[in-house]
This record gives C-alpha cells, sequence and structure tokens, in this order.
C-alpha cells in the first residue's frame, strides 16, 4: 500500500472514530441530564449545565432550566402569600377576640355590680361588643360566599335600577355621616347581564367604604357602560388604589374601626364573578372608584 | 472536561500572554531566515573577505580565487536547503526554540490557577479533579500542538519569503510523521514540566525547569555523566538512548532519516520513528500516571 | 437532613492538629455563625467542606452525602438503587482570598468560570451577577485593579455564579466599608430568605454575624467548644442575677423550687447566677420570703461579644451551659 493510501486509511479511521465519540458523547450527557432531573432536590438552586453540548442540547437545557427557575418562582410567591395569609389570619382573630374579652369584662363587671342602672349599662356594653364581633363575622362569611361563584343566576338588567335601590336604602346613612349623594347619568340605562343579588351586594359595599371613609360628596356618574363612585377622602386616609380590592387590607388609620378589610374583596370577587371589571385610583384627596360592565 | 478546556481557551486568547509567545515566535522566524539569507548573501562574503585580507598578509592571487570560488560555493549551498522537515528540525526543535516555548508557556499558565486561586472556584471533589488533571494534560497537548504548527508554519513562510529552496522534494507523509513525532515528544516535554510544577507551584521553579528540561540540557549533561561513570559501571551506557533528549536528536535529521532502520537503536532493526514514539509514549504516559496517581491528591491551600 | 454535617473531623499538619475531632452541623436553610480566633482552624474546616483540602480522618456529610476520604463525594446509592448526586456541585464559596484572575476583567472572571461549569447562557448570568454584587459599572476594568472591597464582592459574584445551595463565607467583611459590609449582608439575607440558600459564615468580628446568623459555633484550637441558636445565645446573655445568701444550697433548692423555669449556676465564693427569671422583684421577694438573709443582689448584664471572646478562648470552662 502506499504511503496516501495508509494516510487516508488511518484518516477515514480518525472520522469513524470521531463520529462513535460524539454519539457517545450525546448519550452521555442526555443521561446526566435525566439524572440530574431525577435526583435534585427541588427546592435546590441548582440548574442543569451542559458540557461540550450541541446548540440543541442547550436550547434544551435552557427551556428547562426556564422551567425550573418558573417552578421556584412560584413556590416563592406561594409562601409569601400563605406568610401574608396567616398573618392576615392573626390579625383577624386579634380582631374578634378583643371584642369578645371586652364582652366578658364587661359582663364580669355587670355581675359584679349592685346599682341596676350601672349594671344595664355594663350589660349594654356588653351586648355592643358582641354586635361588633357578629359584623366582622357576617364580612367574613360574606367573602367566603362571595368567592363561590354557584349561586349567581344572571339575568339581563339595567344596572341603574338595583343601583337607586341601594342608594334608597343607605340614604338615612349618608344623611347620619353628613354625606352628600350626587347622581349623573349620561344615559337612561345601563343594560347588562348580572345577578341582581350581586349587583346590589356590589353597590351596598361600595358605598358602606365611601360611608366609613369618604367625607364630603359622594358623586356617581355613568358614562357608556362604566360607573364611577368619587369621593373625597377624610384626613389621614392614604388607600392604596393598587391594594384596596386586596383581603384584609386595611391602612393602618382604619384599624381601630372595626371592619375586616373584606369589604371591597367581596366587591372585586363579586364583580369580577360577571365579568365587571373594577378599578380604583386615588387623586390628590379624592378616590374614585370604577366599574366596567361587559 | 470541554467546559474546562472552553474556559482555559478563553482565558489564553483574553490575556496577552499567549499573543505574546505568539509573536516571538514569529519573530524568531524571520529573524532566522533574514541572517541565514544575509550570511548567504554576496554582501557577507565580500566582509569575509576584507576582514581576511585586512588581517593578515596579502592573499595570493591564487589563494584569492579559491577563496573566493568558496565563499561562492558556501553561498549557493546556503541558499538551498536540505528538506523541509530538516529545516524545521535545526530551526525551532533541535536547539530547544520549541521545547522551552512550549514548557515556559504551560508552566505559567498552570501555576497561575494555584497562584491567583481561580482553582478555588471549581468543583474539586474526587470527580471534578479528574476532569481538572485530565484537562490540563489536553490542553498542554493542544498548546503543544498550536506551538509547533506556528513555528513550522512561520518558518516556512519566512525562508520562503527569503528566496531559500529545497532540494529534496519531500513526500507529505514524511512531513506529517515527523509532525507527529515532534507534537510528541514536546508534549512528553511539556508534561514533565508540568508534574514538576504541580509538585512545587512556583512559576520561577516552572520556568527554569522548562529552560533546563525542555531544551534538553539537562537530558545532554544527564547523557555526558553517564558516558563518563560508564567507563566504570559499563550498564549505565544502554541508558541515554532511552532517554527523551536522544530521542529528540533524532528528529534532527529530519522527516527522510526517520524510516531508515538504524543500528545504534535499543532493538535491532528498529526504526527510529517507532523508537522516538516509544521514548515519547514512555515518558508522557509516566507524567501523566505520576499527576493522576500522586499530585491529583494534593491539598489546594 | 443537614447542609453539612462533620463526625470527628480532623486535619493534621505534621504534627499539628488544626482541626481536631470536631463535630458540626449546619442545617438547611441557616445561617451559621463560625466563630473563632485567627488560626484557630476556620478556614481549614471550609476548605475541607469545599473539598480543597482532604481531610486527615473523621466524616463529612454534604447535603446528606459522604465526602470519600480522598476529597470526593462517593456515588451513594439510596434505598431505589439510584445514585445520589454530588452534594459539592451545589456549594459556591469565597474562602480567604477571591480567586481572581489578575489578568482578566470582572466580566472575564466571570465568564471564565461560567464556561468551566458550563452555564449556558453565560453572557447574560455574568451580567446578571455583576448587577447583583453592585459592579455593573466596572465590567471592562481588570481585576488587579480592583480594590479590595470590589475584590471581595467579585469574589462573592464567583461563588454564587453556579446557583449554589451552600455558600461558605470566610470572613467576608474583610476590607468592606460600612455601606459594602450592609450591602454584603443585606445580599446574604436575601439569599438566604428568598432563595432558601444555606449560608456559612465564619468571622471573628461578633458585630456582623450578630445581626444575621441564626445559630453559632464557636471552635478554638481546632476543636468545636460549643454550638447553639441564637435565641440560646440570646438567653445565656440576657440579664442574670446575681444572688448571695448566707446559705446558698438552700437558697438554690427554695429558689429552683419556686421558679423552675429559671436557670443556675453556683459559681464560686457562694454566689448563684440566675438566668430566665422574668422579674427581678419577684425574685427578690420570693427571697424575702425564705427568710434568708441576703448579702448580694445584682443585676449583671453580659455582653455577647464577652460571651464570646470566653468561648473563642478555648475555655468551655469558663462559660458552662447552666
Amino acid at each position: 500500500m502506499s504511503p496516501m493510501e495508509t494516510l487516508a486509511i488511518i484518516l477515514l479511521l480518525l472520522v469513524c472514530a470521531a463520529c462513535v465519540a460524539a454519539l457517545a458523547f450525546s448519550a452521555r450527557a442526555r443521561r446526566r441530564m435525566a439524572r440530574f432531573l431525577e435526583e435534585r432536590d427541588p427546592a435546590s438552586n441548582g440548574r442543569l449545565t451542559t458540557d461540550g453540548a450541541s446548540p440543541t442540547t442547550a436550547r434544551l437545557v435552557r427551556a428547562i432550566n426556564h422551567q425550573l427557575d418558573e417552578e421556584a418562582a412560584n413556590r416563592r410567591r406561594q409562601k409569601q402569600s400563605e406568610r401574608e395569609f396567616e398573618q392576615n389570619l392573626a390579625n383577624l382573630s386579634h380582631d374578634i377576640r378583643t371584642p369578645l374579652t371586652g364582652a366578658k369584662g364587661y359582663l364580669q363587671l355587670a355581675a359584679e355590680e349592685a346599682d341596676a342602672a350601672q349594671r344595664s349599662a355594663y350589660l349594654t356594653a356588653a351586648a355592643t361588643r358582641l354586635d361588633d364581633m357578629g359584623v366582622l363575622l357576617d364580612q367574613l362569611l360574606d367573602y367566603a360566599r362571595s368567592t363561590s361563584e354557584d349561586a349567581l343566576e344572571p339575568e339581563r338588567l339595567d344596572v341603574l335600577l338595583p343601583l337607586a335601590s341601594v342608594l334608597a336604602a343607605k340614604h338615612p346613612e349618608f344623611l347620619e355621616s353628613g354625606m352628600d349623594v350626587e347622581v349623573s347619568f349620561e344615559d337612561e340605562r345601563l343594560v347588562t347581564t348580572a345577578d341582581e343579588q350581586a349587583l346590589r351586594r356590589v353597590f351596598e359595599n361600595v358605598m358602606e367604604n365611601a360611608l366609613v371613609h369618604g367625607t364630603g360628596v359622594l358623586l356617581i356618574t355613568q358614562t357608556g357602560s362604566s360607573l364611577m363612585f368619587e369621593n373625597g377622602l377624610r384626613p389621614g386616609e392614604y388607600p392604596d388604589p393598587e391594594r384596596v380590592f386586596d383581603r384584609f387590607y386595611r391602612e393602618d388609620a382604619a384599624r381601630n374601626r372595626t371592619g375586616a378589610g373584606l369589604g371591597l374583596a367581596v366587591v372585586r370577587n363579586l364583580a369580577e364573578a360577571q365579568s365587571i371589571t373594577p378599578n380604583a385610583a386615588v387623586t390628590e384627596g379624592a378616590f374614585t372608584l370604577r366599574l366596567d360592565f361587559p | 472536561m470541554f467546559n474546562l478546556l472552553r474556559s482555559d481557551l478563553y482565558r489564553t486568547v483574553r490575556t496577552p500572554t499567549f499573543w505574546v509567545f505568539l509573536g516571538v515566535i514569529v519573530a524568531m522566524m524571520f529573524l532566522v531566515a533574514g541572517m541565514l539569507n544575509w550570511v548567504a548573501s554576496p554582501e557577507f562574503s565580500d566582509m569575509v573577505n576584507d576582514s581576511a585580507t585586512a588581517q593578515g598578509q596579502p592573499l595570493s592571487p591564487e589563494d584569492q580565487a579559491e577563496l573566493e570560488e568558496g565563499l561562492d560555493e558556501a553561498s549557493a549551498i546556503s541558499k538551498s536547503l536540505d528538506s523541509l522537515t530538516h529545516l524545521w528540525a535545526q530551526t525551532f526543535l533541535t536547539g530547544g526554540f520549541l521545547g522551552i516555548l512550549g514548557s515556559a508557556f504551560i508552566a505559567v499558565f498552570l501555576v497561575s490557577d494555584f497562584k491567583s486561586g481561580f482553582v478555588k472556584n471549581l468543583p474539586m471533589d474526587r470527580r471534578g479533579r479528574r476532569t481538572y488533571y485530565l484537562e490540563k494534560v489536553a490542553y498542554i497537548l493542544l498548546i503543544q500542538a498550536i506551538f509547533l504548527l506556528a513555528c513550522a508554519l512561520f518558518n516556512t513562510i519566512a525562508f520562503a519569503a527569503f528566496g531559500f529552496t529545497f532540494e529534496t522534494e519531500e513526500p507529505i507523509t514524511n512531513v506529517i510523521l515527523w509532525l507527529g513525532l515532534a507534537w510528541l515528544t514536546q508534549c512528553a516535554y511539556a508534561l514533565i514540566v508540568a508534574c514538576l510544577v504541580w509538585a512545587v507551584r512556583s512559576d520561577w521553579m516552572g520556568v527554569s525547569a522548562a529552560l533546563i528540561i525542555s531544551t534538553g540540557m539537562l537530558g545532554s549533561f544527564i547523557v555526558q555523566l553517564l558516558l563518563l561513570l560508564s567507563k566504570g559501571l559499563p550498564f549505565l551506557a544502554a541508558i541515554p538512548s532511552w532517554l527523551l533528549v536522544s530521542a529528540t536528536q533524532l528528529l534532527g535529521g529530519g522527516g527522510a532519516s526517520l524510516l531508515m532502520p538504524d543500528a545504534n537503536l535499543p532493538f535491532a532493526g528498529m526504526l527510529p520513528a517507532g523508537y522516538i514514539a516509544l521514548v515519547g509514549a514512555i515518558y508522557a504516559g509516566a507524567s501523566i500516571a505520576i499527576t493522576m496517581a500522586v499530585l491529583r491528591r494534593r491539598d489546594i491551600q | 437532613m443537614h447542609a453539612i454535617e462533620t463526625r470527628a473531623l480532623t486535619k493534621v499538619y505534621g504534627h499539628k492538629r488544626v482541626v481536631d475531632d470536631l463535630d458540626l452541623t449546619v442545617n438547611v436553610g441557616d445561617i451559621y455563625g463560625f466563630v473563632g480566633k485567627n488560626g484557630a482552624g476556620k478556614s481549614t474546616v471550609m476548605k475541607m467542606v469545599d473539598s480543597l483540602v482532604t481531610p486527615t480522618s473523621g466524616q463529612l456529610l454534604l447535603f446528606g452525602s459522604p465526602l470519600d476520604a480522598s476529597g470526593g463525594t462517593e456515588a451513594t446509592s439510596d434505598q431505589n438503587g439510584r445514585q445520589a448526586f454530588s452534594g459539592s456541585r451545589r456549594v459556591g464559596s469565597l474562602i480567604e482570598s477571591p480567586g481572581l484572575v489578575p489578568g482578566l476583567s470582572a466580566f472575564d472572571n466571570l465568564m471564565a468560570k461560567a464556561r468551566a461549569l458550563g452555564i449556558v447562557d453565560a453572557k447574560s448570568r455574568c451580567s446578571e451577577i455583576l448587577r447583583l454584587v453592585g459592579l455593573e459599572h466596572a465590567d471592562k476594568k481588570h481585576a488587579k485593579k480592583f480594590s479590595q472591597g470590589m475584590k471581595q464582592r467579585l469574589g462573592i459574584g464567583m461563588a454564587l455564579i453556579g446557583s449554589p445551595d451552600l455558600l461558605l463565607l470566610d470572613e467576608p467583611f474583610n476590607g468592606l466599608d460600612p455601606e459594602g459590609t450592609r450591602a454584603m449582608r443585606t445580599l446574604i439575607l436575601r439569599l438566604n430568605q428568598s432563595f432558601g440558600v444555606t449560608v456559612m459564615i465564619s468571622s471573628h468580628v461578633l458585630d456582623q454575624l450578630d445581626r444575621m446568623a441564626t445559630r453559632y459555633g464557636v471552635i478554638a484550637n481546632g476543636r468545636m467548644i460549643r454550638q447553639m441558636t441564637a435565641e440560646e445565645v440570646q438567653e445565656e446573655c440576657r440579664e442574670s442575677l446575681q444572688i448571695r445568701t448566707s446559705d446558698p444550697a438552700r437558697t438554690l433548692a427554695q429558689l429552683e423550687q419556686a421558679f423552675p423555669r429559671a436557670r443556675f449556676r453556683a459559681e464560686q465564693d457562694g454566689i448563684l447566677r440566675m438566668t430566665g427569671a422574668d422579674d427581678a422583684q419577684a425574685v427578690a421577694n420570693a427571697l424575702h420570703g425564705f427568710d434568708e438573709t441576703i448579702l448580694e443582689f445584682n443585676q449583671i448584664s453580659r455582653d455577647k461579644e464577652d460571651y464570646f471572646v470566653a468561648l473563642m478562648e478555648g475555655g468551655s470552662h469558663h462559660v458552662q451551659s447552666a
């Protein structure tokens, strides 16, 4: 055999060897990847790496790592919201325990009190505390109900009718608080598909919110398929429009009042269950809540 | 292992050392070519002529003519080289130029891992260390190949640029064979230096080792010593032929001599090519074995 | 599962037992403050955990898998016969000097390590890390021109680039100015709380550890003196009452009866040290009730620093657990 032929054969053998090696490496890479995914601790920060891999393998690795990152981010978010929830639950239990303890204290005082008039004053105080507790628990129940969509029976109706009805019902409360209500409707009717009871509940809670936190005039405007509720804010109220609809959200100033911070959360739940979009905004001492109907 | 290799190559091309070494190679090749060109030139022979006449008594016309003829002949000859591989061997192999460059670069590079502490960043558990040292061996082989090819390439270009020609047209297989064996011996030297550097972890010691070992200085010294001692202890005379330096010297003859049986070799009828491959493999293999068995276990402080 | 567990870990250099029969435990999610004087053996222990130094004897387990005698992680099989993956890949470290290549820029240093680890999208990961440690504007600068603080930051970046689950930091606050220290502390806390990274920090400056550590280990002369949680340290250093009466033994018994939750230590000269009593007044009243002659009644509060220094001196007999 001539030297050239020898050379050619050697080169050919080298090429074959290289191919076999490439295949072996590829198989090894896949084995490594599989093992890593099988054995990793779910909470681990470690991610897949490559060792001299083809671009396709790199693409796969990138995609897998991306998934792992998402998973980790989700887990973190979940832990965070669990922490928040537990915190809220603790707060709520404090809020319930306080009137309960107060009621018990007043009852004890009443038991020890000889004077009938004083005794009945204590008993009234105890009763008020228990009522406060009742309000809180009602709100909680309300919220729980609002998260389930089962009870809704949508029908076509004119939104402005239940609105007017609720306004009428709440009128005495507005009078008492010294707030005025102004109404401005662009159209005569605003027809949509919704559950009447749920809608009433939404309007009730929105107005309740205005009564508790607002001052001056509550301006209700209808334009197109949107309803806007605008009121001035009492001094010391700085609500965060991003978070007003979050459950248990109470700006600290509100903490002294009874109320679980669930009113607007209920609004959001009920609204979104009917494809109504709630939005909040704060501008220069005025709070605006907007409902966009489908 | 490829990862580590990619990392090392990234570091290699991004620090100036590598490029400086390449620059030195290019410069040296052109320098040698230029010098030999000048020696072969008429100006040089004139200079020799003048200095000869200036020194002693003026030459007789016959002597003068003879001298000039001799010089002309010499210049004609020196512009024509033996063969490509012979040129290569004489320019950068036997002198130890490639040896010292290749080994010094490796010494500095290997030590920098430990000196800078970069090695602390790498996984150094059992699997990690195995990968690390094997990859370094691969790196050494790669760098020797790069330097060797650079020398060969720029040597050829430089001499061609100055108009040198070759007497014999060398078959490509000879060239490849020579390159392969040269690469093997240089790798063996570099691996020996690497072992030393991993044991001692000092860069000046590594460069000194590169200087005396990879240029063949130490080897020549040992050969002389053994030949001297063999007067009293005859068996010592057998050792020199097993030293790496002897194998390297054989490459000095160029590709053609590699395939001609040489009676001086340890095994009768063995081709020089086979012998060089064997000796190179022994030293390279031993270095790798020492590295993996012993040096790998050293603590990293 | 513990992040790190050592059993009788020993390292001998020549005749010196640099680490002597050390039992150490770091739980997953801890920030472990490893406290000791210079030369007590902290760095050596961390190097052994990082597989840089081979232990002379003893066992070292990382995330449940043992490191074998030659410094590697054995492939152990769990009950399904699968092989447990190497725990040492989950470790990032900054031990003594940061291992930076001086001739490369910050970005290139990170790239070199990213390449070596086989990280895909190395470039974007390196930029991300530079941002994380606050070096995004210095990315082109050569590492040898960095100040000490910047080197430390880059060192931390190098440790973090592999997304570790365990971080080993040897004196990480060295050479950092107050702002850098605060940034480093914030980073460590965030890594620990949001990403679940277990951190082992060695320091001889307690001030910085104080605000971060969840557990402590005190080492002296290569031996582990004590391991305790941050709460336990709090307890030990809380205010204690120093009581001396005419009949210490009887008083001790009576006080133990009266205050079952408190802890007592009988010191020399008949002094009783009482910790964990909620109310000094109550104790005083009780003592009056025992009808004892009170010779001394003092409220002492102990400095945490003093407490640790006493431990670091190697004297476990100085500071005993009550």
